[in-house]
């Protein structure tokens, strides 16, 4: 169909494709023999499979994603965890202290206290439970500096790009250490102040643009232009 | 009555197999109403009142007419008032304490119904222009919740106001006030409601609990004597056009029919 | 149909001037505005975000709030802050017109939050709240089967108009109010007060139909419009 070889933005209700041999994905519905957006996004249809990508909505925690998230309260037993989704994030003491730990010999805000940012896993989630996190792994942990940036969770795949065209652009160019939270939290570790800040306001291009075609292009032409600068 | 919370999934189940069969849980015609009971002047304090049974639901209605003052922006018309409560003894899932959403929502329906129904006269109910009006206070308490509510409160109500008489005012020295003379209210018309739900595809009238519960959607309209569309209000669901207008044939059916129960407490209704 | 017999000189199925923006907001996670007329209305949607009691959260499903408020200042008379029993109504009757097109289930134990908030008040405030409110929660990014679309009809004068003014209003015999999923040709409220016959009802309904397409319609442009404007100032740089 036209609206989803263009890229087109379809709106909820709005009609994608129509006939049999279709397959639904993501952000639509099929109702008697067609299938409709139930979001307002980009539509696409790849080996018969129709989806939307969403300009908008929150992160689901799904397990085995990496999260960037921020302690909001500490209790005897655990930390619960803002991880900028509708379901908040809790990490178990025994996951940093082990199954011997004992709540009367551990304070657990000497450890992370309220405000303190990790890089964790989802353990587990299945909507019924809050989701579950691990900081037990490489790459995961307490962050001890660099600066946080939001993006739209349902636009990381355009901050990665085909093949981490965009992240390895924005990595190589800036100098910085880039991890993505797979919940829309972006943590930016570069030589300086300047560069982070540099990042962090092409993810908030990437963030607004994301649905116009060249952003690749935008954005590499500002990084270079940047740099030469310095 | 059990007093469960919550219909049991199977139970909706069930409705809805034998909705989707035309059939009903009380074995029930689809646009019949449960056995509706009316008994007038129950409170012999108030100026008015009813108590009405739709099957296990029940409904109680009281009239207290008073003088005062009229609204500033209606200084020719009497004041009516209406009042709703889903008393805690008619549900484990009714709490005391002020009225909720839905007490709210069935108030402003039986209050529009009246109102919109043209059923009193307000104009009649001055003494003296912008100064001394009846202020007619309508309280309607569910009792005993069994599903459709909003008929019940509406038809408790009804009732209620046609049974009431109010005392008879003279005007002395510049000043209302009420005689021991009774005389009936000014009663023009006679509105009354039916309830629609959908479940399976079904269009049922009077929904018991179970039913209500199962719904998908819900649909009041009500009617005055000469089969005006008076008042309507959808409160679950969405309906398709074509059920819309099937709903409105089938509750003005059924509310001719409740009307003939009406009368025979009230022969002088319409 | 089309001779002029309305005060503001409107024909009788004429629709007043309607105006619509998105995302105009920024910490609500989705927002829009209309006005429709002098009927001014902002719209905030939160959510899905965490349930506060957490005990009124579902287990299968989110739930949805909203709050339907008419400011102080929106009428001619200053209107009391606290809600009157007409917003508690209103509030819920708004939240089930557009509860009926969220994908709920996607979503459980959260609450997507609506709040309607009535700045200027000349007729039709809950059809224009449910037609911002739609489009607040397009821009939320939550799934929705189709979006709302609402307006009033009504028996004035003795003829069946579309979108009533505030006059009007006091004045009509009869006022409907109408929302519907048009993709999906659903009604997700209808509200009647005052009297119709059954013909007078038909005629009505079919004019609200008309009139909540072309509502529609401006709905879906603006939601493109917002997407495109952006595309277009990037192409100007």
């Amino acid at each position: 169909m036209a609206a989803a070889e263009e890229r087109k933005i379809v709106l909820p209700g709005d009609l994608i494709a129509e006939g049999e041999g279709y397959e639904v994905g993501v952000n639509v519905y099929r109702d008697d023999g067609r299938i409709y957006s139930y979001v307002v996004g980009l539509a696409s249809i790849v080996d018969g499979k129709v989806s939307v990508t969403a300009l908008k909505g929150v992160y689901v925690p799904k397990r085995g994603d990496v999260v960037i998230g921020v302690v909001r309260e500490v209790s005897i037993t655990r930390w619960l965890v803002d991880i900028n989704s509708p379901y908040q994030g809790i990490l178990p003491a025994i996951d940093v202290f082990g199954k011997r730990f004992s709540a009367d010999k551990v304070n657990l805000q000497d450890y992370l206290k309220v405000g303190d940012a990790i890089i964790a896993r989802v353990a587990s989630f299945d909507r019924t439970t809050d989701a579950i996190l691990t900081i037990g792994g490489k790459g995961l942990g307490k962050i001890g500096r660099g600066r946080l940036e939001y993006i739209t969770p349902t636009k990381i795949p355009r901050l990665i790009g085909k093949r981490g065209s965009m992240i390895n652009l924005l990595k190589k160019e800036s100098g910085c250490n880039i991890t993505i939270g797979k919940n829309g939290v972006i943590l930016i570790e570069g030589p300086n102040g300047e560069s982070e800040e540099l990042v962090a306001e092409l993810i908030r291009k990437v963030d607004r643009e994301a649905h116009v075609p060249g952003l690749t292009d935008r954005v590499a032409e500002i990084l270079r232009s940047a740099m030469k600068r310095e | 009555m059990s007093s469960r919370l919550i219909v049991p999934e199977l139970t909706k189940r069930r409705v809805r197999e034998l909705a989707s069969q035309r059939r009903r849980i009380d074995k029930r015609g689809l646009t019949e109403f449960r056995p509706v009971t009316i008994e007038r002047s129950v409170i012999p304090q108030a100026d008015g009142s009813a108590l009405v049974h739709i099957g296990h639901t029940k409904a109680i209605a009281g009239v207290k007419i008073d003088l005062g003052q009229p609204y500033p922006d209606m200084p020719n018309a009497g004041v009516l008032a209406v009042n709703v409560e889903l008393m805690p003894l008619a549900s484990p899932t009714f709490e005391p304490g002020p009225p909720d959403e839905r007490a709210v929502e069935v108030a402003r329906i039986v209050d529009r119904t009246i109102r919109e129904g043209k059923m009193l006269d307000l104009e009649e109910l001055v003494i003296m222009p912008g100064r001394e009006v009846y202020l007619i206070f309508v309280d309607a308490y569910l009792v005993d919740h069994d599903g459709n509510m909003i008929d019940a409160c509406v038809l408790a109500s009804i009732a209620a106001l046609l049974d009431a008489t109010m005392r008879e005012a003279i005007v002395s020295e510049g000043k209302a006030k009420l005689i021991d003379e009774r005389e009936p209210l000014p009663i023009r018309h006679y509105p009354l409601t039916a309830t629609i739900c959908r479940i399976s595809d079904t269009l049922i009238v009077d929904p018991t609990l179970e039913e209500e519960e199962t719904a998908e959607a819900r649909i009041t309209i009500g009617f005055d004597e000469e089969d005006r569309i008076c008042m309507m209000q959808h409160s679950i669901g969405t309906l398709r056009y074509g059920e819309l207008y099937q709903a409105i044939n089938i509750s003005r059916e059924a509310v001719s029919r409740l009307r003939e129960d009406l009368r025979k407490v009230f022969p002088d209704a319409r | 149909m089309s001779e002029i017999v309305r005060r503001d000189g409107r024909k009788i199925d004429e629709l007043r001037p309607i105006t619509m923006k998105i995302g105009i907001l920024d910490k609500a996670d989705g927002s829009a505005y209309i006005e429709q007329g002098n009927t001014k209305v902002l719209v905030a949607v939160y959510g899905p975000r965490e349930v506060h009691p957490r005990h009124l959260g579902l287990p299968e499903t989110a739930i949805v709030r909203c709050r339907y408020h008419m400011a102080p200042f929106s009428t001619r008379e200053r209107k009391s802050p606290m809600p009157t029993r007409r917003e508690v109504e209103l509030s819920k009757i708004i939240k089930e017109a557009l509860a009926n097109a969220i994908m709920l289930n996607l979503y459980p134990r959260t609450t997507i939050d609506i709040f309607v908030e009535v700045l200027q008040a000349d007729g039709g405030t809950r059809c224009a709240g449910i037609t911002a409110a739609s489009l607040a929660l397009a821009d939320a990014g939550i799934p929705m089967v189709d979006l709302v679309t609402a307006c009033a009809v009504g028996k004035w004068n003795g003829k069946i108009i579309v979108d009533l003014t505030g006059e009007e209003d006091e004045e009509c015999e009869a006022d409907m109010p109408v929302a519907l999923m048009p993709n999906l040709e659903k009604v997700t409220l209808i509200q009647l007060n005052g009297r119709l016959t059954s013909d007078e009802f038909l005629e009505a309904f079919n004019l609200a139909v008309k009139a909540c397409k072309l509502i529609g319609e401006l709905q879906k442009a603006t939601l493109r419009n917002y997407y495109e404007k952006i595309k277009e100032e990037v192409y100007e740089q």
